[in-house]
């Protein structure tokens, strides 16, 4: 059997009296793509926050590489998040710096690089991601879709273990989609592991190994590539087709 | 009706709860602050935003409180003959107490609020969420740099403030009510004495902790969107505001029984 690089069980979270997830559990495999799917407030941000510690359960598990995280504070989620990139769903750039120091942050960060290698790794980064010329400007002079591949450039600039996508095509033309799709699929091609939050079927289905679909606070069904491609699981089929929430 | 009741009826329990975050958020400063990396060219460029650029306007606090305080003082103690204390009483007034104060209050306004209005975007933009996703910490990136450097820059721009109180006390006694300029600068030089230096720099160095902490707490606390960020700001100023206050009159207390046992 394969490792499991990223696993939850029995996940329970909560805000104030509103219970989100009742009981969670899935995993993913290395080197997988998996789609986490469901409807708007449902949660499906917050758990892919919890595995890199950013929210905590309320009880059950976050696995990571075999390590349970669920108790690790700060410091010992610092190693963790070196390995597991997480792209965010607007970019979350730093809007004072320019694109060059926003992916220069992490290496500045983690690694005793020069700024010759820094630059000539923005600039490998950057051509990967078909985004030549971007480095002197800010997020502010960039379109939804460019922040959200610097963004993208920026978590995976580390050569991170595991990638999180949170709805990294939401709101994005067709041309910026594929251009995402593209990435992640190359990505994938490198042995990364990888989860995708989304409500882009498409995306879903052009990128994913399998998928997860999350509704009333449970995993109601894991639908395989095969499924995917041929619609044949009843509740996948009844989540695109808008019946189920 | 019913809401604003039970509205009341929480405040206490909110009340709790800043008391908890603003002290748990100051354990985590001080437990952060010794622990590399250090992040100096932050630091120096909070120096800059929170310190150098509040400067003008603690300036002008100063030197026009000097300034009306002569004047105030000179047509009160004219009748009496009390005008050779004036430089006396201006100068005490503004070192140990107006001085720092006002430097404080006009900082808690403008960088209180800046603080807290700028980390809150950073939490509304998920910048925040990015640091701690990069690996990094938002206490040493963010918090560490604003409190260290306005415990740099406030003491220094109050002991400024204070020098340009009295020089705008000078200029009225000179200028307005007729003292000999001589006669002020030597009554200055004959009534401050270095403890009262000492007790206005104390005192900023503990307003700057009542400034920042707050202000980066409500910042980093922001819910609800740019509303949030708004309701936090001018929380930030008069959790400032307000402890300044109410620390001052501690810290009198304590540098007087201290220098006079009194």
């Amino acid at each position: 059997m394969e490792e499991k690089v990223i696993e939850l069980r029995n996940f329970k979270k909560s805000f104030g009296t509103k219970l989100v997830h009742k009981d969670i559990n899935f995993y993913v495999r290395k080197g997988e793509c998996v789609g986490l799917l469901g409807g708007s407030g449902i949660g499906k941000s917050v758990l892919l926050r919890s595995l890199i510690g950013l929210e905590k359960p309320d009880s059950g598990q976050v696995v990571i590489q075999g390590t349970d995280i669920t108790t690790y504070k700060e410091p010992q989620l610092i190693a963790i998040r070196k390995k597991v990139a997480y792209v965010f769903q607007g970019g979350a750039l730093f809007d004072s710096m320019s694109v060059y120091d926003n992916l220069a942050y992490p290496l500045r960060e983690h690694t005793k690089m020069s700024e010759l290698e820094i630059e000539k790794r923005i600039q490998e980064t950057l051509d990967q991601l078909h985004m030549p010329n971007t480095q002197h400007l800010f997020p502010a002079d960039l379109s939804g879709g460019m922040q959200k591949r610097i963004g993208l450039a920026r978590a995976i600039i580390l050569g991170p273990e595991v990638i999180l996508y949170d709805e990294p095509t939401a709101g994005l033309d067709p041309f910026n989609t594929k251009k995402i799709q593209e990435i992640i699929i190359e990505l994938k091609k490198t042995g990364v592991t990888s989860i995708l939050v989304t409500h882009d079927i498409p995306t879903a289905a052009a990128v994913c190994d399998r998928a997860v679909i999350v509704a009333d606070g449970i995993v109601q069904t894991k639908v395989t590539k095969e499924e995917m491609d041929q619609k044949s699981n009843a509740i996948y089929q009844q989540f695109i087709e808008g019946e189920i929430r | 009706m019913k809401n604003m009741i039970t509205g009341l009826g929480s405040l206490p329990i909110q009340f709790l709860n800043v008391v908890g975050g603003i002290s748990n958020l100051t354990g985590q400063l001080f437990k952060e602050l010794i622990n590399r990396p250090f992040y100096t060219s932050l630091t120096i460029e909070q120096i800059y935003m929170v310190g150098i650029r509040s400067s003008m306007l603690v300036f002008i606090t100063a030197i026009s409180t000097g300034a009306v305080m002569a004047m105030q003082f000179g047509l009160g103690l004219e009748k009496f003959g009390g005008k050779p204390y004036i430089a006396a009483i201006v100068s005490l007034s503004i070192v140990r107490e107006l001085g720092p104060v006002f430097a404080s209050l006009v900082v808690a306004g403008r960088v209180g609020a800046g603080i807290a209005s700028e980390i809150g975007s950073m939490v509304v933009t998920q910048q925040v969420d990015a640091i701690r996703a990069l690996g990094t910490s938002p206490i040493k990136k963010i918090v560490i740099p604003r409190v260290v450097a306005l415990f740099i820059a406030l003491p220094t721009l109050s002991i400024m403030a204070i020098c340009l109180g009295i020089f705008g006390g000078y200029l009225t006694g000179v200028t307005q009510l007729g003292i000999d300029g001589g006669f002020y600068y030597a009554k200055v030089v004959e009534i401050l004495k270095v403890h009262d230096f000492a007790m206005s720099v104390g005192k900023t160095m503990f307003f700057s902790f009542c400034i920042s902490i707050p202000a980066c707490y409500y910042g980093l606390n922001v819910t609800n969107g740019t509303k949030g960020v708004g309701i936090a700001t001018t929380k930030a100023v008069v959790t400032g505001s307000i402890l300044i206050f109410l620390s001052d009159f501690v810290l009198t207390k304590l540098f007087l029984y201290m220098v006079y046992r009194m």
